[in-house]
């Protein structure tokens, strides 16, 4: 994992510590579900999404949100599509 | 709908023409609790495991158990042998026995909720209210414009119930069909005076009028439970009464 996406990783556990501050984030591994992992409900999603647009500035159609089950899945969709 | 819960029968059967709905306490003693962990698959143990509070752990424990138990009374089998197959998004089913019944669960804090029919899609949410001072900032951006019309022009207090009282009703239909997430804005309703009509469905054969729309309330919180079959009956359970 390069600089950037340390960074990338850090603001998104952050995200996730406001959303389930309950949660075990030293366990959450990069290729593990997180809402499985973490126990976050659908609405938490929600507002972990429009925490990484708020963050990164980028839009996530609700149609990508299949594609981003785990931490290493959104670092490269951010990666990806950020200006 | 204020949900009566009632005792269960001693032998559960299930028509193609009903919709069991139960409500399980997760908050159970240690001793029950140490029995249902004994009825965990390997990789349900394992997964109770890495919860990092034992609070999350024995609520894991005390769901997945008790939905164990639940399902051994309708397939004739015993609670250990039940094996589950999992849906793309992770929507369980039952496996092993072979079998018609469905079912589909959500639970929040120490409530766990479990919708059972016979062959037919079923999904249930369960969301506990919270405060959320940016509600039709949500709505704005996860609802249809009808829908987020409909929440703006209510008072705050009627936002916020409305707001979860269309969410899980959602996420129910979403559950049902086992799309995740990603189906949400293919998923839409209209009020019909206090109840909620779906009135699109996309990528679906079966028409929106034909789906069993059905909220309901808890001290814990806001429900619903949406099936493809708009004709059943609902009969609404307590587990361990």
């Amino acid at each position: 994992m390069n600089t950037q996406e340390t960074q990338v990783k850090a603001t998104l556990l952050n995200l996730l510590k406001n959303i389930a501050p309950d949660a075990n984030f030293e366990a959450l591994g990069e290729t593990e579900d997180i809402r499985q992992a973490l126990g976050i409900d659908s609405f938490d999603f929600l507002n972990f999404m429009i925490g990484i647009n708020e963050s990164f500035g980028v839009e996530i159609p609700e149609t990508d949100y299949g594609k981003l089950m785990t931490l290493k899945d959104i670092i490269q969709y951010i990666e990806a599509h950020r200006t | 709908m204020q949900p009566v819960w009632v005792k269960p029968p001693q032998i559960l059967n299930i028509s193609q023409r009903t919709l069991h709905l139960w409500r399980v306490n997760l908050a159970i003693a240690p001793d029950d609790l140490a029995h249902l962990s004994t009825l965990l698959s390997d990789e349900e143990a394992q997964r109770a495991q890495r919860f990092r509070f034992d609070r999350d752990r024995h609520r894991f424990i005390a769901a997945r158990g008790t939905l164990r138990q639940l399902l051994s009374h309708y397939l004739q089998s015993s609670a250990t042998q039940i094996q589950f197959a999992y849906g793309a998004h992770g929507k369980p089913e039952v496996a092993y026995p072979k079998t018609d019944l469905t079912f589909n669960l959500a639970h929040s804090q120490n409530t766990m909720v479990c919708a059972v029919t016979q062959q037919h899609r079923v999904g249930v949410d369960l969301e506990f209210l919270r405060e959320t001072s940016d509600i039709l900032d949500l709505a704005r951006r996860f609802f249809q414009p009808a829908e987020f019309a409909a929440i703006s022009q209510l008072d705050e207090t009627e936002q916020q119930q409305t707001f979860f009282r269309l969410w899980t009703a959602k996420e129910a239909v979403l559950k049902a069909l086992g799309s995740g997430l990603a189906g949400l804005a293919g998923v839409e309703f209209r009020w019909v005076g206090d109840q909620l009509e779906l009135t699109r469905l996309e990528q679906e054969t079966v028409a929106p009028s034909k789906w069993l729309i059905q909220g309901f309330t808890l001290p814990e919180g806001m429900g619903a439970i949406a099936c493809e079959q708009n004709d059943l009956d609902v009969d609404c359970f307590e587990w361990g009464q």
